[in-house]
């Protein structure tokens, strides 16, 4: 084992001063579960400001003042979610250029699932519980196939509407240009027949 | 039964150790993350640039010594057609990694980029564990076979599921590309053909000829 904490575990830098959001994105199918930890050394003279917001700009989830914590929700609605990371200076002075490295962990669907309490409810063996988690990933694998089948379906129909939107807009340009033309080449002829020149 | 216990925890053990980012880099500006990797352990860095102007992005990886000095490994402008998205390399020392996305060259347009890396922690260490028998010692490597074969296959998923985001959004793009660019086309050519009239018009009316 390796001496490092979490393995593939990457930090990001968050500018003090309150000025620089970080800010990652996730899409997330109705009903799932993601929960997930963030940490950050601690620090004297600012806190660290984490929220949660769905697609539709709403708060998921706030925190501040915590260097450390766990999250859970569920997602309400599919879509976009925006998990943002703000510093948030105690003192109206900071130090210029400093950054803290925050390391962030995200986990999804079967991930983020509490087997021991599975396990316990329903008096499972290790072994058992196992099968059960494998069996989970299974149907959580289905699932993610048939939503990779319907998305393939929404572009598909996305695609042919802009295919025949491209040949109507080509047909109404060319509908445009000749009855535009037409109607010039008709004033020009009323003007100067009234100005008595033909 | 010990042995299909094994499996199944080798096979949870490694759906666990995928971690993503989707984020957006600004135009003129970069994003860097850093990573702490031990000496030798075989590292996959896989990334897409899901959206904005030609899905071109500057990735670059650097082992940070002693500072100021940096030792980059590859720095490279990343194209959309040219290039697989994918970075596998050893880890020459332990230390902290940087990887940067840069945006630097781009004025207008920002870009939503997302990465994963994925690292082989030598969990499977050498010889055979427990396994003493012929007979274990072929399930040991059936499981383990097996393990890495899902880990590919958690790979592929998600590299499934970069691509099928980034082609949406070309897409949804495209079409409303389609639809403003008919309005506009009508536009002009309704103003342009009022004005040929109105300076026909006065062309005429200014010089007298009647």
């Amino acid at each position: 084992m390796t001496a490092f904490r979490d393995p593939a575990l990457p930090c990001f830098p968050v500018p003090a001063g309150g000025g620089v959001e970080k800010c990652f994105r996730e899409e997330y199918t109705r009903d799932s579960v993601v929960i997930g930890s963030f940490k950050a050394p601690p620090s004297a003279d600012s806190s660290l400001q984490f929220k949660i917001m769905d697609s539709r700009a709403n708060h998921v989830w706030s925190m501040n003042e915590k260097d450390e914590s766990d999250f859970r929700f569920t997602a309400d609605m599919s879509g976009n979610y925006i998990f943002c990371f703000t510093d948030s200076p105690k003192l109206s002075i900071t130090r210029e250029g400093s950054s803290r490295l925050v390391e962030f962990k995200l986990n999804s669907g079967v991930e983020a699932k509490d087997y021991t309490e599975v396990a316990t409810q329903e008096h499972l063996a290790p072994l058992e519980l196992e099968m059960v988690k494998l069996s989970e990933l299974a149907d959580e694998i289905n699932q993610d196939f048939k939503y990779f089948r319907s998305r393939e379906n929404a572009m598909q129909r996305t695609s042919s509407s802009t295919h025949s939107r491209a040949l109507w807009s080509s047909l109404l340009s060319l509908g445009v240009l000749v009855s535009l033309g037409a109607a010039q080449v008709y004033y020009l002829k009323r003007f100067f027949m009234a100005k008595k020149l033909i | 039964m010990v042995r299909i216990f094994a499996v199944a925890v080798l096979v949870l053990a490694v759906l666990a150790n995928v971690s993503a980012y989707t984020f957006q880099v600004e135009p003129k500006s970069q994003e860097c993350f850093y990573e702490s990797i031990g000496k030798d352990i075989n590292t996959v860095i896989d990334y897409h640039v899901l959206r904005g102007g030609l899905l071109d992005i500057r990735f670059e990886v650097a082992l940070e010594q002693q500072y100021p000095d940096v030792k980059l490994l590859i720095e490279t402008l990343h194209f959309e057609d040219q290039h697989s998205g994918r970075y596998e390399f050893v880890a020459p020392e332990t230390g902290t990694y940087r990887i940067c996305f840069d945006n630097r060259m781009s004025r207008f347009t920002a870009k939503v980029v997302e990465f994963s890396i994925s690292v082989n922690d030598g969990r499977w260490g050498t010889g055979g564990g427990h396994a003493k028998s012929e007979h274990f010692k072929n399930m040991d490597q059936q499981a383990r076979q097996l393990s890495d074969a899902v880990d590919d296959f958690t790979r592929h998923q998600h590299y499934l599921r970069a691509r099928e985001i980034k082609h949406r959004n070309m897409i949804e793009e495209t079409n409303s590309r389609v639809v403003i660019w008919s309005i506009v086309e009508s536009t002009v050519l309704f103003a342009v053909s009022l004005f040929q009239i109105y300076t026909l018009r006065r062309f005429f009316e200014i010089r007298k000829v009647v």
